[in-house]
């Protein structure tokens, strides 16, 4: 079912639909930039190289031949030009080794955990402002409860309290991943 | 009714505690006897490991974000990107267009002498319409234009010029510039070409130059690559002004005065080639440039940045982030993008 609209998608971009494209890029653009994010590990870099994938599937749509489903060309798309960039850049030493590992991963694995944490983007950015903001400054900014409440000059009961909020709601978006998960491997498993 | 309302209370309290506990937890911001608390209510149900389990994945998977304003904006450019595709596409597309204006250019007058042949002795001489065309181009973008006299003309980005064809026709070479734009003029001694923009007119018999007259600045601006221009001041004191080759004439509208100054055309002339070129500018003046290509705000922290000295070439081509990682590339300052604007700072 999934493949069957996905074929039907790339036919419509193929035939210029440019809402068809609008779909594609919605759907799949965030989790593509953690995606490349695991090789590049720089989100803006990602950003800025899953946006030319997507442009160049727009210039060329008329000419690619999707064999397997959009979503693994766009995923093996990234891929590659991540590892072109970083072969490009292979000055700094360490990155050739972290291919390495990423390589050793299942393709499969490392797409779903680009799903998961484009799962838990999507469940930050929906969080209520006040509670966002505290999340943010305690996750990416590495601030302790007491700075937060000192920076946005509220008590450090709420910063307690909207932090427990926020995990709760995180960690609920995560539910569907980890039924999925659950389901591979019992599958595996027969 | 009343004690099940204080049991439902107090259910929600003790969530609401386990969840302040494991928010410390993973965030690492409990104490030791909060964590021991957390370990034995992880030990007493099945379902607390779990709930426990979870949050703390969803705390380390969650290592980077994109906040959904920078995707929003991540959409926008490929728009920008998507639309100079395209615009490549339209700049064919006019130039076949063109030779349909010739074609109408010359089936005009044909049409005309066979309806005067055939309505011939009408008294009144026959009206030619006005035939206004504009010819613009959109933000980041830059596009050519023939004119009905072979004249060539490059019109920057933002910009935008109208002009009269039938008139061209009764070889009346008059243009409207709105922003900026560069003009290769066929030479015509007997019918010289004009060029209108609210503070200044420039004529011309046949010359190649550039004209920067945005109508949110105050100021005109004009360079010659080469030929010879007459500039005419709309106010002022000095009404009549021979311009040479590679000198840049800029006047002031507010105090009515000009500059001239010697110049290397070329790099006020390179953007129709859709390259930038500065030498020795400013970084003030690389931002100023940038914020009008890609219509996006522009911050610099500390603000002195902006007197940094620069020298390079950028192109239009390019996008914004490419820029971007030239500037952080030839000199120490880093950029980040936020709310859709870029903030530039320095780096140590």
């Amino acid at each position: 079912m999934v493949n069957a609209t996905n074929t039907m998608i790339f036919q419509q971009i193929r035939k210029g639909d440019e809402a068809a494209f609008s779909r594609l890029f919605d759907g799949y653009y965030s989790a593509l930039c953690f995606f490349a994010a695991k090789y590049l590990n720089d989100i803006d870099l990602s950003r800025s190289l899953v946006q030319q994938v997507f442009v160049d599937l727009w210039v060329k749509r008329e000419k690619i031949d999707v064999t397997s489903s959009v979503k693994s060309y766009l995923y093996r798309s990234v891929k590659n030009r991540c590892i072109d960039h970083l072969r490009k850049e292979k000055n700094t030493t360490g990155i050739s080794e972290s291919v390495e590992n990423i390589n050793k991963m299942p393709f499969r694995d490392l797409v779903e955990e680009a799903e998961l944490k484009d799962r838990l983007n999507t469940a930050i950015n929906q969080l209520p402002e006040k509670c966002r903001e505290i999340f943010l400054l305690c996750r990416f900014e590495g601030l302790k409860y007491a700075e937060i409440a000192q920076k946005l000059n509220i008590s450090v009961k709420t910063v307690e309290m909207q932090m427990g909020i926020a995990l709760k709601k995180l960690r609920k978006s995560l539910s569907d991943y980890q039924m999925i998960n659950l389901m591979v491997f019992v599958y595996s498993k027969k | 009714m009343q004690f099940r309302l204080s049991i439902i209370n107090r259910k929600n309290v003790n969530e609401n505690y386990t969840d302040i506990l494991i928010g410390k937890s993973v965030s690492g911001n409990a104490t030791s006897e909060e964590i021991k608390e957390l370990e034995q209510w992880k030990l007493s149900a099945d379902e607390n490991h779990r709930q426990f389990e979870k949050s703390k994945k969803a705390w380390e998977k969650g290592e980077k974000h994109i906040p959904g304003s920078t995707l929003i904006y991540d959409k926008f450019k490929l728009e920008n990107e998507y639309n100079k595709y395209l615009s490549g596409k339209i700049r064919r597309i006019s130039r076949q267009s063109f030779f349909f204006k010739i074609a109408a250019i010359l089936v005009f007058p044909i049409a005309l002498s066979v309806g005067w042949y055939v309505f011939g002795k009408s008294e009144k001489p026959v009206q030619l319409t006005e035939q206004l065309y504009e010819i613009s181009s959109p933000k980041g973008h830059v596009s050519k234009v023939l004119l009905p006299d072979g004249t060539e003309v490059w019109i920057n980005t933002n910009s935008l010029i109208i002009y009269d064809a039938s008139a061209f026709n009764r070889n009346n070479r008059e243009v409207q510039l709105k922003g900026e734009a560069y003009f290769e003029v066929t030479s015509s001694q007997e019918n010289p070409f004009t060029v209108n923009t609210p503070h200044a007119t420039v004529r011309v018999t046949g010359t190649a130059f550039n004209v920067n007259a945005y109508p949110s600045s105050l100021l005109f601006e004009t360079v010659l690559a080469e030929g010879k221009i007459e500039l005419q001041m709309k106010s002022g004191d000095t009404e009549f002004l021979n311009v040479e080759p590679n000198q840049r004439v800029v006047f002031n509208s507010v105090n009515k005065k000009f500059d001239i100054e010697q110049v290397e055309a070329e790099i006020f002339t390179a953007w129709r080639n859709g390259e930038i070129i500065f030498k020795d500018a400013t970084l003030a003046d690389l931002v100023k440039e940038l914020e009008r290509i890609y219509d996006i705000e522009f911050h610099m922290q500390p603000a002195n940045l902006g007197q940094l000295r620069f020298r390079g070439m950028f192109s239009y081509n390019n996008n914004l982030i490419e820029a971007l990682e030239k500037i952080k590339r030839t000199s120490k300052v880093n950029y980040y993008i936020e709310n859709k604007e870029v903030w530039l700072k320095k780096s140590n």
